[in-house]
């Protein structure tokens, strides 16, 4: 493939100044810094003549790194009996917001986001309906949001009652730069009436998340 | 950097018509069309070649593929927790696997790919009576007027996980897909696997249990409890090789069953809760899709 000539073709024993050729290069300056769409033949573009990151960037992250990798480790009490997960317990949460994990899109050209996230948690739903709680109910969920940039991209009420899995997607434009995700969670705060541990003293699980994943897919304008 | 960096002509410059058309023939140099040269909408569809950004993608039905439900398969819960995760894969209703094989993927993941697996399954979960309460994870509980009551914390669940076969194309050879715990660890008198192996497996819950109206603390009755309807199950992975060249000759979903939370001193589990087992906690499912995606990272 080659580029042609708009104004005219430079050939053998022409006579040439200077501003006829920088004419040339500046009525098509688009095509000289960035390839004119007009002027490029189809399947022009092939996998062997781009360069890495040139149209697109996927970001992987099987892992949410930290000492307990695809793993909620905001909180883990260990206070919590034998048939339970060491997690988060109305003893030590409160049911703020928390990073779950993060992941920075690097060399982010500017352009589109797809991000997208899945995982597995637990919930506690004993006490959705206690008795000075019961209009309107307390139901417990796992709620998730995915902030990129400060910006939120994709939100969820979330599973609620026992153990179950969830994926959340969504979409974003956004300018160049190495921009920040964070995977977030937020657990329902107890009500008044919930039981929070047992007759032995031990901690009852309220809320978990394992087995995290995220990948993320910018494609560059 | 971009390709074209060629400094303009300046007057008086020794200019010929062969240096002026090598400043485009710098086109056709390969591995060099970075995010420089393609901006501003340089590009669209017709110019790219197919395998881009995807260089293959493989799609099977899961189950029977009758979305009406009147034919369904059925897994049985396991009743012996001293032994390994006993594996169901997902079959059609002859009884026959649905999964993906050689013939759809033999790729082999490079440096700079991705697989990306997704699949979904309609099931719905069974049981009879009230088998939460045979398990050891039953946790006494203060009672409103007096005396304790056992109640079950409900994290009871089935397990539908990924394994692929990175062996042969005689698939002979299925484990759980990269980083997955084949549920074959001991803890205790009971196998399980750990939740830092699970990015492969999606849970089920088997049954959904609560308790109404406890009040201050304490319980005011026995779990409640509600049957879990047909359930849309899904799952996703995400396999970017640090080490490329692995050959992915085939892969399937399996259904296992019943897990609970659990620990150790220094990690969570999920583990066969045998307890509750037997013939009537079941996992009906119909049909889903299997879908595999090969594509480049950038």
């Amino acid at each position: 493939m080659s580029r042609k000539w708009t104004t005219y073709e430079q050939r053998d024993k022409n006579l040439l100044d200077a501003d006829s050729i920088t004419e040339e290069f500046r009525s098509n300056q688009s095509s000289i810094t960035t390839l004119d769409r007009t002027q490029m033949p189809v399947n022009a573009v092939t996998e062997a003549r781009l360069a890495p990151g040139a149209l697109h960037h996927m970001y992987v992250t099987e892992l949410s790194g930290g000492p307990n990798p695809g793993e909620q480790g905001n909180y883990r009490d260990g206070s919590t009996t034998a048939w339970q997960f060491k997690c988060a317990t109305y003893q030590v949460y409160g049911g703020s917001w928390q990073t779950l994990f993060t992941k920075t899109l690097t060399d982010f050209r500017g352009g589109n986001l797809f991000i997208e996230w899945g995982g597995s948690c637990y919930v506690n739903g004993w006490c959705h309906q206690t008795l000075n709680a019961a209009y309107p109910p307390n139901p417990k969920h796992f709620n998730l949001r995915i902030l990129v940039a400060g910006v939120e991209v994709a939100n969820s009420w979330g599973p609620a009652i026992g153990c179950q899995s969830y994926r959340l997607f969504g979409t974003q434009q956004l300018p160049p730069g190495n921009h920040e995700a964070l995977f977030q969670w937020r657990g329902t705060a107890s009500g008044p009436d919930d039981i929070v541990k047992e007759d032995g003293g031990g901690r009852v699980m309220q809320f978990h998340s394992w087995g995290n994943k995220a990948l993320a897919i910018g494609r560059f304008r | 950097m971009s390709r074209i960096k060629r400094g303009r002509i300046k007057p008086g410059d020794p200019l010929d018509a062969t240096d002026l058309n090598n400043r485009f023939s710098d086109y056709t140099q390969g591995g060099t069309l970075n995010q420089e040269n393609t901006r501003d909408g340089a590009f669209d569809t017709p110019h790219l070649t197919d395998g881009i950004i995807t260089k293959d993608i493989a799609k099977t039905y899961l189950g029977t593929g009758d979305w009406t439900r009147n034919t369904v398969n059925t897994v049985t819960s396991q009743t012996a927790a001293s032994t390994a995760a006993v594996k169901f894969p997902v079959e059609n209703s002859g009884g026959t696997e649905t999964r993906l094989d050689a013939s759809d993927l033999t790729w082999t993941i490079g440096a700079n790919d991705v697989l990306r697996i997704y699949w979904d399954l309609s099931v719905h979960p069974q049981y009879s009576g009230t088998p939460w309460t045979a398990s050891p994870s039953m946790l006494p509980i203060k009672k409103q007027g007096g005396g304790t009551v056992n109640l079950s914390v409900g994290g009871h669940c089935w397990i539908i996980s990924l394994e692929w076969d990175i062996t042969s194309a005689a698939l002979s050879n299925f484990v759980p897909v990269f980083g997955g715990t084949d549920f074959t660890t001991t803890l205790s008198t009971w196998k399980g696997g750990s939740l830092l192996g699970c990015r492969h497996a999606t849970v089920v819950p088997a049954w959904r249990l609560s308790t109404i109206n406890s009040v201050d603390g304490k319980a005011n009755s026995a779990n409640t409890a509600d049957k879990t309807g047909w359930y849309g199950s899904s799952g996703s992975f995400y396999y970017a090789p640090t080490t490329p060249g692995i050959t992915v000759y085939g892969i399937r979903v399996v259904i296992h069953g019943i897990y609970h939370p659990a620990q150790s001193a220094t990690e969570n589990y999920l583990l066969v809760d045998d307890a509750v087992g037997g013939s009537s906690q079941k996992l009906d499912y119909s049909g889903g899709f299997l879908t595999a995606l090969w594509q480049r990272t950038q």
